[in-house]
């Protein structure tokens, strides 16, 4: 059995013939996005800036992606962690092209996905996406990555393809100017002023 | 040195106050700063939007949409410019250069360019103004004959 999040073997060395290549990379798929799903749209939500359909859209391309590229994925990292490469990518690439697409996207029509609705307090929300969108690209996805998803420093170092160090760097620097914005978030609500 | 700081129960406490705070901070940030997770409907509809796109060929993204229409525009404009008839190319003719001329607008024969004549006098003007004083008689009447004489082929 194949684990999403093992390293995976290169498809022709698991299925001998295409038609077992292909079955198996349908299975692998499956479990892939049944188990990501989730995770995936998170990401590119807090990547992108806090709004649903974007992160939606962010995550379904990645997933087309990752689909498309499969069969030249060689098996040299985890499948998660090339797959969230795959994924800040393209979160970048939405944040960098949002104002020609919002002119051109009026002309299309778009299938949504449906407002989920909001969760805490949307005040809060707004500033913590506003100093998130102060932080250069590298520092808010080192944040995003180590801080905000749990992945390691190394395993962010290998996702965005940089050197553990650079990374810890931008983690670092981002968490000082998101504490400088953000100081009233550590304090105590139960505490005494 | 100020007080409070020789204090040694305040020294040890100051590490694990500030991860505290920094366990606090992170935690609420990611609390508010989280999408509302899919429901079970959200999920089936997520996998249907998937799947369709899978089946799907690959359609002319915006992007490359807009891309192609700003090439073509380029294109377009050079070859509007190209076919003006404002835009003519010099070309060379016989010793001359003159320029290209529509159909509508023949230049008349032996027209001659104005950079040519600014730049080369001597070539344009006729032979005898330039050398007729400095030769013999008898080589100022051969050149007033060669001068006169009928041009060979016309």
């Amino acid at each position: 059995m194949v684990s999403p999040t093992e390293p995976l073997r290169p498809l022709a060395a698991v299925a001998p013939s295409a038609a077992d290549a292909a079955a198996e990379r349908e299975r692998v798929f499956a479990r892939f996005v049944a188990e990501h799903r989730d995770r995936a749209i998170r990401v590119a939500w807090r990547l992108v800036g806090g709004d649903d359909a974007s992160a939606e859209d962010v995550a379904q391309d990645a997933l087309v992606r990752a689909w498309r590229a499969l069969p030249r994925f060689r098996g040299e990292a985890a499948l998660s962690t090339w797959f969230y490469r795959i994924l800040v990518r393209q979160a970048a690439n939405h944040r960098r092209w949002r104002g020609v697409r919002d002119r051109v996207a009026s002309d299309e029509e778009v299938e949504d996905a449906p407002d989920r609705g909001e969760r805490g307090d949307p005040l809060l929300r707004a500033r913590i996406a506003e100093a998130l969108a102060r932080l250069s690209p590298r520092q808010r996805e080192a944040f995003v990555l180590v801080a905000f998803e749990g992945f390691t420093a190394a395993d962010a170092a290998k996702i965005l393809r940089r050197r553990e160090g650079t990374v810890k760097s931008h983690l670092n620097r981002a968490r000082v100017a998101l504490r400088r914005e953000l100081a009233d978030l550590a304090h105590d609500p139960g505490a005494e002023p | 040195m100020n007080e409070r700081d020789d204090d040694p129960r305040r020294t040890e406490a100051r590490p694990e106050m500030q991860a505290d705070a920094e366990d606090r901070w992170l935690s609420r940030m990611r609390e508010d700063y989280a999408p509302v997770p899919l429901d079970e409907a959200g999920r089936r509809a997520f996998d249907r939007r998937l799947a369709a796109r899978l089946e799907s060929t690959p359609r002319l993204r915006w992007r490359t949409a807009w891309v192609s229409g700003l090439a073509a525009a380029v294109a377009a404009s050079l070859a509007l410019w190209i076919g003006l008839p404002g835009a003519e190319t010099p070309e060379i003719r016989g010793a001359a250069i003159a320029p290209a001329t529509s159909g509508s607008d023949p230049a008349p024969p032996g027209a001659v360019a104005w950079e040519y004549e600014v730049l080369f006098p001597l070539e344009i003007a006729p032979w005898e103004d330039r050398f007729a004083e400095d030769l013999p008689a008898p080589w100022q009447a051969l050149a007033r004959a060669l001068d006169e004489a009928p041009a060979a082929g016309s």
